[in-house]
């Protein structure tokens, strides 16, 4: 069973990863059936990354109680998420309550190298503490990320790697950890040999993704992070990566993101309050990673993503044909389900509800059914997010109350002939599903029912 | 059948009158010799089982799926029933149907039998066909998707 290692560095990492928990939630067709997430972010309280962490174990908690038959359809939470490190983070050594003077053992340096670490480096540079990222400073980075491959969790990651195995890796090109850590990662793992199975690793089809700068940060003097810096700062990456990454063929595919609407978040160096609202890019980042699992790639292959046409609000019918066929049954069914758990679920765990009565009498005082109807809950929270970001990414109308088919931005519903109406037909159709359901246990028979209704009510009412 | 289902009517045939009772074997008057409780008492198992199936599979309705959703066909039944147990005996009634052989003159004169009676076989129309309806109901609902659980 082949695995996907998703490396996500900094507070874009942490964000990407979050969409694509979302994506994998809803059952987008990802190429593999385990993925494994680590995150590398010395910011180990940046409030993106313990979010995606919370967001990552309750999906790991949800999918631990489902079992997955052969013969059960449901794509809802199928594939396997997996952890291997605490917090899924990749601990870099040493960077713990120290600055970066601290860090590179500045004062017992002679004085001759001192000099040279002061042209490389600012004071601030090396005052700066290590404890929230290297703010925006790929310099300090690049020191401080040198040191992966000595961690113990970098370790642990090399031994569980097998043949088939792929990597990709999601990083910003505009900040500190993103911009330093994703060469750095990528040398170390097309050639470094000081770990356990180097021979596979070194050649493991590897893919990432370089995110552009997409938004601003309000000017703040006393931050370390000046957003006017990100394009000069992209620039150079970008003519590194080309020279260095590109050009030596040592990555498999190379997916590039930008945006020149660009909204302004107010100015946070990391810690608990750095915490971004999802964003189009974001998402269509978390796209690129399935993209790459579903695809062999031969030498470097660079990707950007088209859309139709520049809008504020991005729709589906922004999106070209591939990008529809990937996304809009899996999301628009999820979310159908997500309407239903949290609008309607007073009726759909009271005996009324039909299916309950034969099914899921314990199932709805479980921590299963809390764990899911939170993780719903932070599904819809997401595409708001993303619907109020700049520019939107307005996919669902999500004040659909009780018209549980008038959720897709700028399509109307299909009319059916039915005696039942709205969350009647849905309930009908629950009913009906879950007399073809196949799985034994309830959990898995509760969203194998809710996959084969909403897969139906997708077709019969949305998919035109 | 016409046994069966006489029996049955039968059951409650102090409550509509013997005289009612007889007319309806097809046993007092020379007018009408047939027995009339195979017709409606077959009338009444269709009607129980047509507006069951509505029930449960034609209107198959998820706001239905209650006790009370399940009561309000459970009472159309009645009403249907009733309206035809009584229509069906009353049109006999004022045909003049309802008559016997004088043994002393040999004229035909009216069966004692009033319109009350005639409402009271309506009502036991109606008894039969709540114990037919629930018999129904516990024998197709399971088949049902939306409303297999009512009325228990």
């Amino acid at each position: 069973m082949a695995k996907l290692y998703v490396f996500g560095i900094g507070g874009t990492g942490a964000r990407v990863l979050r969409s694509f928990t979302m994506l994998m939630a809803a059952g987008v067709n990802i190429g593999v059936d385990e993925i494994v997430p680590i995150v590398i972010d010395p910011d180990a309280s940046n409030a993106d990354l313990t979010r995606t962490v919370t967001l990552m174990n309750n999906y790991r908690s949800i999918r631990s109680s489902l079992s997955f038959s052969d013969s059960n359809e449901s794509i809802f939470f199928r594939k396997e998420l997996s952890q291997i490190l605490v917090n899924y983070t990749l601990c870099v050594k040493d960077t713990d309550d120290k600055t970066f003077q601290q860090f590179i053992d500045l004062p017992s340096m002679d004085k001759t190298s001192q000099a040279m670490m002061r042209m490389f480096f600012s004071e601030k540079n090396l005052a700066s503490s290590m404890n929230v990222g290297f703010k925006g400073n790929p310099n300090v980075g690049s020191v401080v990320l040198n040191q992966i491959v000595d961690s113990e969790d970098f370790q642990t990651f090399a031994n569980n790697f097998d043949s088939g195995d792929k990597i990709f890796i999601i990083s910003s090109i505009f900040g500190g950890t993103g911009a330093s850590g994703f060469p750095l990662l990528l040398k170390t793992l097309r050639t470094g040999t000081n770990f356990p199975n180097h021979d596979i690793i070194n050649h493991a089809e590897i893919g990432a993704i370089s995110i552009l700068p997409y938004f601003k940060l309000d000017k703040d003097e006393q931050s370390e992070i000046d957003s006017s810096t990100f394009i000069s700062k992209t620039k150079s990456a970008l003519a590194y990566y080309e020279n260095n990454i590109i050009k030596n063929n040592s990555i498999d595919a190379l997916y590039f993101l930008a945006d020149d609407v660009a909204n302004t978040y107010e100015n946070h160096e990391g810690g608990i309050a750095q915490q971004n609202d999802a964003h189009l890019i974001e998402f269509l980042a978390a796209t690129a990673i399935v993209d790459f699992s579903n695809k062999q790639h031969q030498n470097t292959t660079n990707k950007e993503l088209g859309l139709k046409d520049l809008v504020d609000s991005v729709t589906f019918d922004s999106f070209y044909d591939n990008q529809n066929r990937l996304l809009y049954a899996p999301l628009t069914e999820f979310l159908m389900m997500a309407n239903c758990l949290d609008h309607k679920f007073d009726y759909y765990s009271s005996k009324s509800f039909n299916a309950n009565n034969d099914n899921f009498r314990e199932l709805y005082s479980s921590s299963f059914m809390s764990d899911l109807r939170n993780f719903v809950i932070l599904f819809i929270d997401w595409l708001a997010e993303m619907k109020n970001n700049k520019r939107s990414l307005d996919l669902f109308n999500l004040n659909a109350n009780d018209k549980p088919f008038d959720i897709v931005t700028g399509r109307k519903s299909k009319k059916i002939i039915s005696l039942k109406s709205d969350y009647d037909l849905v309930t009908d159709r629950l009913n009906t599903a879950v007399k073809k359901c196949q799985s034994k246990e309830d959990k898995d028979k509760f969203l194998e029912m809710f996959y084969i209704a909403m897969t139906r009510l997708f077709n019969e009412k949305i998919n035109s | 059948m016409g046994e069966l289902f006489g029996s049955i009517y039968c059951w409650l045939e102090d409550f509509f009158g013997i005289e009612l009772a007889n007319y309806l074997w097809g046993e007092s008057s020379p007018e009408q010799m047939s027995n009339m409780y195979i017709g409606v008492g077959l009338s009444m198992l269709s009607i129980s089982l047509l507006v069951c199936v509505c029930y449960y599979y034609v209107l198959n309705h998820p706001r239905l799926n209650t006790w009370w959703g399940w009561a309000i066909f459970l009472v159309i039944n009645l009403v249907v029933n009733l309206i035809v147990g009584w229509q069906w005996v009353l049109k006999d009634y004022y045909a003049g149907f309802m008559v016997k052989k004088d043994v002393v003159t040999g004229k035909l004169v009216d069966l004692p039998i009033d319109t009350d009676d005639i409402f009271a076989f309506g009502v036991t129309n109606m008894i039969d066909a709540l114990i037919a309806f629930v018999i129904f109901s516990c024998l197709i609902k399971w088949w049902s998707t939306n409303c297999s659980n009512t009325p228990f």
